[in-house]
């Protein structure tokens, strides 16, 4: 076997001696500050979600609104197709994760490696994509009247299935792995494509779950293409689903004779909150799933061995 | 002929690196031509290629007014606080998370600190109002207790440089301390398990081995991040600031400006011209810096 | 007998041939299938399916036409009707404004001209369509999109909280100066209320600019926004009742303008004026709806009904009162007829006519109407009389004003008191207005765009602070001047010269 796999390093097992007692304490105490400053806002947004319209607009956001209702979520599923946007958003994630991971990870790899003569000149060009990005007008033309994609869930997964910035990112990561490795494969007589599957892809695992989890996060939270792209409304995401209530319900407002409502206030406020806790619901579950990948799998000491 | 015989050297990389060509050249490369309109009058029922060329009026608007500079030196600023703010906090962040041993106490901050990404601008705005507002704001409720005047947060521009540095601060610090993370995930324990042995404590574990080993990823974020420079953060400035008039001084940028200008237009040749210019400064600047990273570490140069 | 075999034959012949043919209709006018491709601005309704089934339904059997309605949303809808115009897409009707990029599409080519569908396949538009507005809504003489809208002229009015008033002892309101004297005693006697606030977003609606506006009484002090679209904060105006000539703020300063701007500033000073009106994110109906609010300036003129309950939830005691200092009589206000919103077809859609006789039915009886523009009756509305309705639902909420709204066929708000109806019924009628000289105008801009350019952003950055109180008129004045008296000096110089040849081309 050339490589060991799943072994946990037990540096963890040492017990650290008393004079790392303060730092700990520093430690734990700034982590929490922190973690509580991010979760603050969250709360807020998460309990007034369920905050009658009339309280949020006199009190603003509040720690413990003084009335609830949970007409903001009513709002959200009845005058919406929820479920057939999630559908669609998580079959857009799912496969455009999938073979976005897959592409930049092998680009990334190539232009990593040393043998690569032209692996410089293709980072810069790689690069210069980035900076220049494509221009609206350029890019509209390209995928409505090049390649036909409008209404189509392709047209919601190509675009992105390379973003530059990550392949720079497992770039660093790639080069940051001992060239020993490929060295020991090639003697064996394995080609490059093999060593890059079975050998530097378990090595580069953390990495490899951080750009997965991001580009599930690009997907996800994107209306982007959606907007240009996509006319018909089964097909909407459920982040183009979202702007398209917020921005009409903000509209509304400035139209006199369009806000005669039925009994109950619109729940402008109420429901762009409930959106984003709609919204942010999957991907909190996502990334706990992802997160025993994030951990060292593997010793590269494994060389040795 | 360097090329032909270097593919052939190395088939099985290029064939790996293939889809991603592939995707460069027509998601990227071809939709560049649509640049040109920097340089044209874009009449669409001429087209792209139809459409007169008209040299360098389209940067008129621009550079002819007496904005472009400081609008420019708030992008710049702006950007160098939110890139030395952020990038700090996200380094700090993933090194003291490292250091938590409770396994699962450090799974459950790092969700936590991931959330703040998924607040949309829309919302951050209505909690900075809520905090900031002159009358009941949070900040100045506080301030009443201990005795201090109110201040009017929004009509004091020299405030806000700081006050959009942390409002990004906390947006982004959770994203890229993520990065940072696995890049620490990938030191091999030898290098601790030796310096324990030599009697180091976790901070000098931490300053010694962790964070030079993870210089080349920090190294390429500040890289990336450098190439922007010249971008604003239309989303965040817009959604929070807005036309908001006293605070311009010190928080237009370049975005900003052109989307004031340019909003009742539809001129896309216009937008187009602004957009190159930034391009253009961003790629000058990121190639100095690559040079520069080049002599510091060999592994986290761009190209 | 042989004749009579030769046509038994014959005629057997024809009866198959027609049934080889085909069986038909009952309704022998059907027309060919088509779907119809229209895009506009809004969010589905979740009524919507239900209620295009039933339009269909209606339709079908004569004009064979399957519907496909696309919403934008409102904040990307400039880019994205763009878009599908540049890229030759096949849309059949199309959502555009002047305030959105009529005039670009326009001096573009865009468009289609509609008068002669009009004439052939419109007689239902053009019956539910005042000829003025007709008339009014032209580019270069030529009708480009069909006028939604119900108003001939337009103004604002300020709301006010008519519970406080009575608490204070004041009088009804009369003048504008009685208006700020109630709001000092306001700020006084509640020192939690704010007196006035607006929308942050609003660089034309705030306090000076309606202060402006208002002042129509006394024909030699009319202040009037200027046309083309660039004189909505009043840096460019005209004077008279019906002024053509174009004067910049610089160089000819107003006094009723600058006297306004100042009023703004010292209301600004003494607290009247929300302190943080720049950033507040809420909308003034909304700020006004918390109860906090004692006033605020509203596109309507009556108080709309939504907004009489809503503050109740609040503030209970809550009673909303309309005011606007500002003639009602016939012949004295002057309006250039034109409205906010159009519906056009592109140069290259391949349905032009099927378009207009969708529409045309759209229009053809109040029944149909209704369904547009309300919904399924007894679902989503009620009928109340003629000319009213009642929301049932919030499923099918009313934006007739993006496809079918006209003046004749438009339906009231069941809630308004009949007063409030007929103040609303004045700015629909045409009698009462006269026509201003530039109604037929529209200023081509396309040559000094770089200049229009500069020129929005130092409006935009300065002007509604300014019109707000929120800094001190003069100095910031000052620095407009220094960064965009050049551009606006181009652009006086070409709007005058376009408007001379116009009124020359008039005669």
């Amino acid at each position: 076997m050339l490589v060991q796999r799943n072994i946990r390093p037990k540096r963890r097992m040492i017990r650290s001696a008393g004079k790392d007692a303060p730092f700990s304490a520093f430690v734990y105490v700034f982590v929490t500050l922190f973690a509580l400053m991010c979760l603050l806002p969250f709360w807020l947004m998460f309990i007034n979600s369920f905050a009658k319209e009339s309280v949020i607009a006199r009190d603003g956001f509040t720690l413990f609104p003084k009335a609830y209702s949970a007409y903001a979520y009513q709002f959200l599923f009845q005058n919406t197709r929820v479920f057939s946007n999630y559908r669609v958003s998580i079959l857009v994630t799912v496969l455009g994760t999938c073979a976005a991971v897959t592409v930049t990870s092998m680009f990334a790899y190539a232009l990593s490696n040393k043998k690569m003569r032209y692996g410089n000149a293709i980072s810069f060009m790689t690069y210069f994509t980035m900076l220049l990005g494509s221009g609206l007008v350029g890019f509209y033309i390209l995928m409505v009247n090049w390649l036909h994609l409008k209404d189509s869930l392709l047209a919601m997964i190509l675009p992105y299935l390379m973003n530059p910035f990550f392949v720079f990112v497992l770039v660093a990561f790639y080069r940051g792995i001992p060239y020993e490795l490929n060295e020991a494969a090639t003697i064996d007589g394995a080609n490059d494509a093999l060593i890059f599957f079975k050998i530097i892809l378990p090595v580069a695992m953390p990495s490899i779950a951080t750009v997965t989890l991001f580009f599930a996060l690009q997907y996800w939270n994107d209306y982007f293409l959606a907007l240009l792209f996509i006319d018909d409304y089964k097909l909407y995401p459920l982040q183009m689903m979202i702007r398209t209530l917020i921005s009409n319900l903000n509209a509304q407002q400035f139209i006199s004779g369009s806000r005669t409502a039925y009994a109950i206030q619109i729940p402008t406020y109420g429901v762009q909150l409930a959106t984003v806790c709609v919204t942010v619901g999957p991907i909190v579950l996502l990334y706990p799933l992802l997160q025993k990948h994030f951990v060292k799998g593997l010793t590269i000491g494994a060389v040795k061995g | 002929m360097g090329l032909f015989r270097d593919i052939r050297k190395n088939a099985w990389l290029y064939l790996l690196a293939l889809p991603g060509i592939i995707f460069l050249v027509v998601f990227s490369y071809l939709p560049m031509t649509g640049h040109m309109l920097a340089f044209k009058d874009y009449r669409i029922n001429k087209g792209i290629w139809g459409s007169p060329w008209v040299g360098f009026k389209n940067f008129r608007f621009f550079f002819g007014g007496v904005n472009w500079l400081p609008v420019t030196r708030n992008t710049l600023f702006l950007n160098a606080l939110f890139i030395i703010a952020g990038l700090g906090a996200a380094i700090v962040v993933s090194l003291l998370l490292n250091e938590i041993r409770r396994a699962a106490y450090k799974k459950v901050v790092q969700s936590v600190i991931f959330l703040p990404y998924f607040v949309s601008w829309m919302v951050v705005s209505f909690i900075v109002y809520a905090m900031l507002n002159t009358k009941d704001g949070t900040i100045n409720r506080m301030l009443a207790t201990l005795g201090h005047a109110p201040i009017s947060w929004y009509s004091s521009p020299q405030y806000w440089p700081a006050i959009l540095t942390i409002i990004n601060l906390w947006k982004s610090a959770g994203y890229n301390s993520v990065i940072l993370l696995a890049a620490i995930a990938g030191i091999s324990g030898e290098y601790y398990e030796s310096a324990v042995i030599d009697g180091a404590t976790r901070f000098q574990q931490m300053r010694l081995i962790t964070l030079p080993l993870i210089r080349t990823t920090i190294l390429v974020l500040l890289l990336l991040a450098l190439g922007r420079i010249f971008y604003g953060d239309f989303g965040m400035i817009y959604g929070v600031v807005g036309d908001n008039t006293p605070l311009l001084a010190t928080t237009d940028v370049i975005d900003t400006y052109s989307y004031r200008a340019l909003r009742n237009l539809a001129n896309f040749s216009m937008s187009s011209a602004v957009v190159l210019y930034q391009s253009v400064m961003g790629l000058i600047v990121v190639v100095v810096f690559n040079a520069i990273v080049h002599r510091v570490d060999e592994n986290a140069r761009l190209f | 007998m042989f004749l009579f075999k030769k046509l038994g034959t014959l005629a057997l012949a024809v009866l198959l041939m027609v049934m080889a043919v085909g069986f038909t209709p009952a309704y022998a006018e059907q027309l060919s299938p088509v779907e119809l491709k229209i895009m506009v601005p809004g969010d589905r309704p979740a009524d919507m399916d239900a209620v295009l089934a039933e339009i269909e339904r209606l339709e079908k059997p004569t004009l064979n036409v399957s519907i496909n309605l696309v919403f934008v949303p409102w904040s990307d809808l400039g880019s994205k009707t763009q878009l599908a115009l540049l890229s030759g897409e096949d849309v059949d009707l199309i959502f555009d404004a002047p305030w959105l990029h009529m005039d670009q599409m326009f001096s573009q080519g865009m468009y289609e001209q509609l008068d002669g569908f009009i004439d052939t396949y419109g007689p239902n538009l053009k019956a539910m369509r005042p000829q003025s507005m007709w008339e009014a809504n032209t580019w270069d003489g030529q009708i480009i999109g069909i006028p939604l809208g119900t108003t001939v002229g337009g103004t604002r009015a300020y709301h006010l909280r008519k519970d406080l008033r009575e608490a204070l002892g004041i009088a009804p309101i009369q003048t504008h100066q009685d208006l700020v004297d109630y709001l000092y005693k306001v700020k006084e006697a509640y020192p939690d209320i704010v007196p006035y606030s607006m929308d942050k977003n609003a660089t034309d609606n705030n306090w000076s600019s309606w202060w402006i506006e208002q002042h129509n009484s006394d024909p030699a002090t009319i202040v009037n926004h200027s046309p083309g679209g660039v004189g909505m904060t009043f840096l460019f105006y005209t004077e008279g009742k019906d002024g053509t000539v174009i004067k910049n703020i610089f160089d000819d300063p107003n006094d009723t303008i600058w006297n306004a701007w100042r009023e703004a500033r010292q209301l600004y000073l003494d607290g009247i004026i929300n302190p943080d009106i720049l950033a507040d994110n809420r909308t003034s109906i909304t700020q006004f709806e918390t109860g906090k609010v004692a006033s605020y300036v509203s596109n309507s003129v009556t108080v709309e009904p939504s907004e009489r309950e809503n503050i109740k939830v609040n503030a209970p005691n809550a009673e909303v009162e309309a005011f606007l200092e500002w003639s009602m009589g016939d012949g004295i206000n002057i309006s250039d007829f034109k409205v906010y919103n159009f519906l056009c077809i592109p140069k290259i859609a391949k349905n032009k006519e099927r378009s207009i006789q969708f529409l045309d039915w759209s229009n053809s009886t109040q029944d149909i109407y209704d369904l547009f523009a309300y919904g399924i009756e007894g679902v989503n509305y009620e009928k109340v009389g003629d000319k009213k309705y009642t929301p049932l639902s919030n499923t099918y909420p009313n934006f007739s004003y993006v496809w079918v709204l006209n003046p004749v066929q438009d339906r009231f708000d069941s809630r308004m008191t009949d007063d409030e109806v007929a103040i609303q019924m004045y700015f629909r009628e045409a009698e009462h207005w006269e026509r201003s000289k530039l109604s037929f105008f529209n200023f081509k801009s396309d040559e000094i765009a770089t200049e229009l350019a500069i020129f929005n952003d130092v409006e935009a950055k300065y002007m509604s602070a300014v019109g707000h109180g929120v800094v001190d008129p003069d100095e910031t004045l000052a620095k407009v001047k220094a960064e965009a008296y050049d551009a606006m000096k181009v652009i006086q110089a070409e709007l005058q010269k376009q408007i001379d040849a116009h009124l020359a081309s008039q005669k």
